[in-house]
């Protein structure tokens, strides 16, 4: 028994020192990848969250999927279609097993929708796109989902949630991370998981889809942009998501690996407090005096979008890895207006529009962030408030870690309201529904009817908000879309948001390995392919 | 009164070996790291008039001078002889006003801390018994905690900004000087010239004060001097992870990390300088530390 515990010893003090400092230029069987995040849990309900969302496609598979462009495409049903004005006909994917071997059923997906929605301390919850819905079991392989009123974004709801076997409906997110229930039905089962360390995923040989390539995916994840790419070239990994920028022309210039590029739908903007309920202690006149918010007035709003210079932005702080922005949507997605285009930049206007406006010796502002969540965003932080100082917006900068940032970002202030006046965020319409970003950021808050939950600036238009309630009810698809256009014009005139660019996302792998990459800049590791 | 003056006597032997440090530098290495400190020192107060730009006024810094290289003309016509860093900074400037911020923070948290530890150590020292136990017991827990960690923790609670570093250096600090005081004033506080300021009935705030303080002290002016060049080096290791002085007002540390991102991609200019800058400076402190410390030991004055 002792010499087995000694032999295990060994052998494991031989596979680390192998993993650690192996560097062979043959690619085995297994992927060494490293990410920028992990996921914050293993359970796929815990927590509504790029990171945890894009991980769980691995081990999980939802009813619907979405390829790399988010066009919807079958996963655990085969075909869906309305069967009257308020319900979705789904049928199911017959001879499915979850890694324990339980046969995947219709009960399942009714089990897996009330866990979801019902996952206590889940930071963000995915009941949002559960709330609203009746699941109905019409045998073994049919189900039907029906809403209240008309709802044409079902197919869409129903491929955030990961569906898992009904036994384990009562499973605490606490047992999910320990891996003993974490059964899912998708291409990788999850043998480990060392927080802030290594994920190792093993191939489903039994996956109903096309099989992935590789034995084992080892996941590290390596926070800092230098740090991933510097495992890459030292080649500790063989895969790496997010290359920083600066260091993409030593990556791209260098033998034995490639880059991969593609415009992502992940949007950077600021945002701005536009009531004066409450004042806060962000925005004071020049001595130091706190004042109402002067973004109330859309001509302030305008200023600060005209003083950004986005092209220098894009250029000099992104080498060229953003697309300047004036929507949601980049060219050529779902829900984009052609009508809208970025704000040029044109500091002599902005400075008479601050005149205009009645501040005529400027303000001072503190704007805020997160450090280390987008591509360079302390350092747009910094060029932006370099922009806004330019106009007579004295602005000083202050960054946080993105844990932080968010929680204060959304209800940090007095009676847990949105603290900041100027912030700058992110944001990737995870569901590729077209609605969702008018629906979380653009309209009017409503708590108890899930409208404007990340509305944190006080933006309201009768208007708008009617248009947005209007599509969404309509299961015309084009009609909705025309509806959302026409909602997304009007609110990116009145400056509702500000936006900067659209991110250039970027992966880089040694050669030999291949990527299919499209619209989402998350990483999803079943289309990490050998190269033919 | 003949105590007191024996007590001045020997705190103006303290300033006598002080003298003696600038007037014999025997030791060339020495005597460079005096210059070396006096012109950062210099450079440091007198930043606003010897900086080509002001790194902090961010309606004069712009992106579109970002990276350039040492030599380079920014847009206004200035050389940047350091280069510039990716907000457009000039790297000289920024070190001239970073090393302002590095310095402010490690003066004025020493002096603070040495305040507090003073003041704790002293009055252990002299109660003796269970308020030195108590105090000192402090001291000991708060000195098991590793100072970078406890600050960590503190700037995550407090937030950014040059007061919130100094507050949390201070934490991490004052028990090293206590601790320090302390044993040099319980050897003191046994020696006859207390036992007769007792016997004369002085009360034990003057005893304290005028006695044991004065007799305790040289010991800290070595200490301080090696804490503030460690105090220089905390702040740069909080700047560098982030939780230190806010990003638009760089320090030494948070313009060595601005400069990490690129040093992959050949900028190696915004790392660079400030880091040579950050590694005179406190080896210029340590090395004045020791040769302070050289001479006030009684071992080596023949």
């Amino acid at each position: 028994m002792r010499l087995s515990i000694l032999k295990a010893a060994a052998f494991v003090a031989v596979a680390v020192s192998c993993f650690g400092f192996s560097s062979s230029s043959v690619l085995s069987d297994d992927l060494k990848v490293a990410l920028a995040a992990e996921p914050t849990s293993m359970d796929p309900h815990y927590q509504n969250l790029t990171i945890n969302n894009s991980f769980s496609t691995q081990v999980y598979n939802a009813l619907v999927l979405q390829d790399v462009n988010q066009n919807l495409i079958p996963g655990l049903a085969i075909s869906w279609k309305p069967v009257d004005a308020n319900t979705w006909e789904f049928n199911l994917r017959p001879g499915v097993q979850f890694h324990n071997g339980a046969t995947f059923g219709a009960e399942d997906v009714v089990a897996t929708m009330q866990r979801a929605a019902n996952v206590p301390n889940s930071p963000s919850s995915f009941a949002t796109f559960i709330k609203g819905k009746t699941f109905e079991i019409i045998d073994d392989l049919t189900l039907h989902v029906s809403t209240e009123k008309p709802y044409p974004f079902t197919p869409n709801d129903m491929s955030r949630i990961s569906i898992i076997d009904s036994a384990f409906v009562e499973a605490t997110t606490e047992e999910f991370n320990t891996g003993k229930v974490a059964f899912g039905t998708g291409p990788f089962t999850l043998t480990k998981w060392l927080p802030g360390d290594l994920i190792e995923i093993k191939r489903n040989d039994t996956y109903w889809g096309a099989s992935a390539e590789w034995d084992n995916i080892l996941i590290r994840p390596i926070k800092d942009g230098t740090t991933r790419t510097a495992a890459l070239i030292s080649g500790d990994v063989d895969f790496i998501e997010r290359v920083p920028p600066s260091d993409l022309p030593n990556v791209e210039g260098r033998e034995g690996l490639s880059v991969f590029k593609s415009v992502s739908n992940r949007l950077l903007y600021v945002t701005l407090h536009m009531t004066d309920d409450p004042i806060k202690p962000y925005v004071t006149d020049l001595n130091d005096n706190p004042i109402a918010s002067p973004f109330e007035d859309i001509r302030v709003r305008k200023a600060v979008s005209l003083a950004i210079n986005r092209k220098a932005i894009a250029d000099r702080v992104m080498d060229g890895l953003a697309a300047p922005a004036g929507q949601f949507s980049p060219m050529g997605y779902i829900g984009y207006s052609k009508n809208l285009k970025a704000d040029g930049y044109d500091p002599d206007r902005a400075k008479e529009l601050m005149v205009e406006a009645g501040y005529t010796d400027g303000f001072k502002l503190t704007m805020h962030g997160p450090a280390g969540r987008y591509t360079n965003d302390t350092r747009i932080l910094e060029a932006i408030a370099q922009m806004l100082s330019r106009i007579g917006i004295d602005t000083s900068v202050e960054t946080m870690p993105a844990s932080v940032f968010f929680k204060r970002f959304a209800r940090g202030g007095v009676d847990k309201k949105p603290e900041f006046t100027a912030a700058m965020s992110g944001y990737a319409n995870g569901s590729g529904e077209p609605s969702h970003p008018l629906r979380i950021f653009i309209h009017t808050k409503q708590k108890d009817r899930g409208y404007g939950p990340g509305n944190r600036n006080g933006y309201s238009n009768a208007e708008v908000d009617t248009l947005i309630e209007d599509g969404r009810a309509s299961m015309d698809v084009v009609k909705g879309e025309k509806a959302f256009i026409k909602a997304t014009e009007i609110a990116m005139r009145e400056y509702a948001l500000v936006p900067i660019h659209h991110e250039i996302a970027t992966w880089a792998a040694r050669d030999g390995i291949a990527y299919e990459h499209g619209a989402l800049d998350s990483t999803f590791l079943h289309y990490i392919r050998t190269q033919k | 009164m003949i105590e007191k003056e024996g007590t001045s006597d020997k705190s103006l032997l303290t300033f006598f070996y002080l003298k003696v440090l600038f007037a014999n530098l025997s030791n060339p290495m020495a005597f460079f790291s005096v210059i070396l400190l006096t012109l950062i020192v210099g450079c440091a107060i007198f930043a606003p008039f010897i900086a080509p730009t002001d790194p902090y006024d961010l309606s004069v810094v712009s992106i579109l001078d970002g990276r350039l290289a040492p030599g380079e003309e920014m847009f206004d016509g200035t050389i940047a002889w350091m280069g510039t860093d990716g907000a457009g900074r000039d790297v000289l400037s920024a070190i001239i006003y970073g090393l302002r911020t590095s310095l402010i923070v490690a003066i004025s948290s020493a002096l603070i801390a040495l305040s507090i530890g003073i003041f704790i150590g002293l009055i252990a020292a002299f109660y003796g018994g269970k308020v030195d136990s108590f105090l000192m017991r402090i001291v000991d827990i708060q000195l098991s905690f590793p100072a970078i960690l406890v600050a960590l923790v503190l700037l995550a609670l407090l937030g950014k900004g040059v007061d919130k570093v100094i507050i949390a250096l201070v934490v991490v600090q004052w028990a090293v000087y206590a601790r320090t005081v302390r044993a040099a004033a319980t050897v003191e506080r046994h020696k006859e010239y207390i036992e007769a300021a007792s016997c004369l009935g002085l009360s034990n705030s003057r005893i304290i004060w005028k006695h044991l303080l004065p007799n305790s002290i040289s010991p800290l002016i070595v200490l301080a001097t090696l804490q503030t060049a460690h105090s220089i080096s905390i702040e740069a290791t909080l700047s560098f992870l982030g939780v230190g002085v806010p990003i638009t007002e760089p320090s030494l540390g948070s313009l060595i990390s601005n400069g990490f991102d690129f040093i992959l991609s050949g900028a190696y200019w915004i790392t660079f300088f400030p880091g040579v800058m950050l590694l005179a400076t406190v080896a210029s402190i340590n090395i004045l530390g020791d040769q302070i410390r050289t001479i006030l030991n009684p071992r080596f004055t023949e």
